[in-house]
């Protein structure tokens, strides 16, 4: 009994030192790759039933005090904000961006042209028909981030956008 | 359920929840380091290999950069005349790209903006050996003895590392 105690006291200390170091790891995990300057709203789905064109509005958070650059940035050595489709069955028509907003930081002689807070990209797709398998819209959204005093390095995360029977 | 089921479940839920929350905001700011210069051997400008042998003896500032980083463009001419002024008491500095397009932007922006200093291209791996850099421009003070003795994240003043270049030469 006195020898199942032991092991027992160390297996929770053991559990106790493993929980640490993973709670430390998942910190610096998160600091390192999961910290992210904008993240996209989940999507409550779209509607597709026959042929004719479709709106697919995408909405990105950009985190209070950074902002992403635009789709097109003033200057050219920036990074411009991307919303990519992987292959659908249907044509991307068109991907309109929202207004940016032109902003004066010190880091620039012009003002530049940002995003910041929330915006909508909404694609325009195509549709000639509606496969009955599609269950979802799959693509990707590149930006790079910065606030006043630093940046971050490009990301690209995936947006997802599901297919409402 | 296992009590120690449930504690891996709730353990791994709150890993899930931090990772996918964005993680908490990245540091910004200066902090006292005492750390050993990694190894490295990286590509110039001109082809050649620059190692960390070649900061032996050398005050260095070392400064993560890239050329879509708007605040690191405000540094530069600071690292221009810091190299001018200090270079004859054993003083560089060495920039790190972390451009991911090559060599073409960054020597377009090296001679726009007049670089007198080694410049060489990085990337992930070291990035890495420098304990990770995520966030530009990141700027580390290195001493005579090879030992990373502060290490700034983000824009600091200028006077700053001025001041800490001069305590050490």
């Amino acid at each position: 009994m006195r020898k199942k105690s032991r092991i027992s006291c160390s297996t929770k200390a053991g559990a106790k030192l493993a929980a640490a170091l993973v709670l430390l790891g998942s910190a610096a995990f998160a600091q390192q790759f999961g910290f992210s300057a904008a993240s996209i709203e989940p999507h409550s789905g779209v509607s597709i039933t026959g042929a004719g064109e479709v709106q697919v509005p995408v909405a990105v958070r950009v985190r209070r005090g950074y902002h992403i650059n635009s789709n097109q940035p003033n200057e050219p050595y920036l990074i411009p904000t991307a919303l990519t489709w992987d292959e659908t069955p249907f044509t991307v028509k068109s991907v309109q961006y929202p207004p940016a907003e032109e902003v004066q930081y010190e880091f620039s002689d012009e003002p530049l042209s940002v995003y910041s807070s929330r915006i909508e990209i909404v694609t325009t797709f195509r549709v000639a028909s509606r496969p009955d398998d599609l269950r979802e819209l799959r693509g990707a959204f590149r930006f790079q981030a910065c606030n006043d005093k630093a940046c971050l390095p490009p990301r690209t995360i995936p947006v997802t956008v599901p297919v409402r029977q | 359920m296992q009590p120690k089921a449930q504690f891996t479940i709730v353990l791994a839920l709150g890993i899930l929840g931090l990772a996918c929350s964005g993680g908490p905001p990245v540091n910004i700011g200066s902090e006292v380091s005492d750390q050993e210069l990694p190894e490295f051997s990286l590509q110039d400008l001109d082809g050649a290999l620059f190692t960390n042998g070649d900061l032996d003896g050398k005050v260095a500032l070392i400064n993560f950069w890239a050329t879509w980083c708007g605040p690191c463009k405000i540094e530069m001419p600071w690292f221009v005349e810091f190299q001018r002024k200090y270079k004859d008491q054993g003083f560089t500095v060495l920039a790190i790209s972390l451009d991911e397009g090559g060599w073409d932007p960054v020597r377009a922006f090296a001679e726009k903006m007049e670089f007198n200093f080694p410049v060489v291209l990085g990337g992930d791996p070291v990035s890495e050996d420098f304990g990770g850099i995520y966030v530009l421009p990141t700027t580390l003070i290195v001493d005579r003895s090879g030992r990373i003795v502060k290490t700034h994240t983000g824009l600091v003043p200028k006077s700053t590392y001025e001041e800490e270049i001069e305590n050490l030469l």
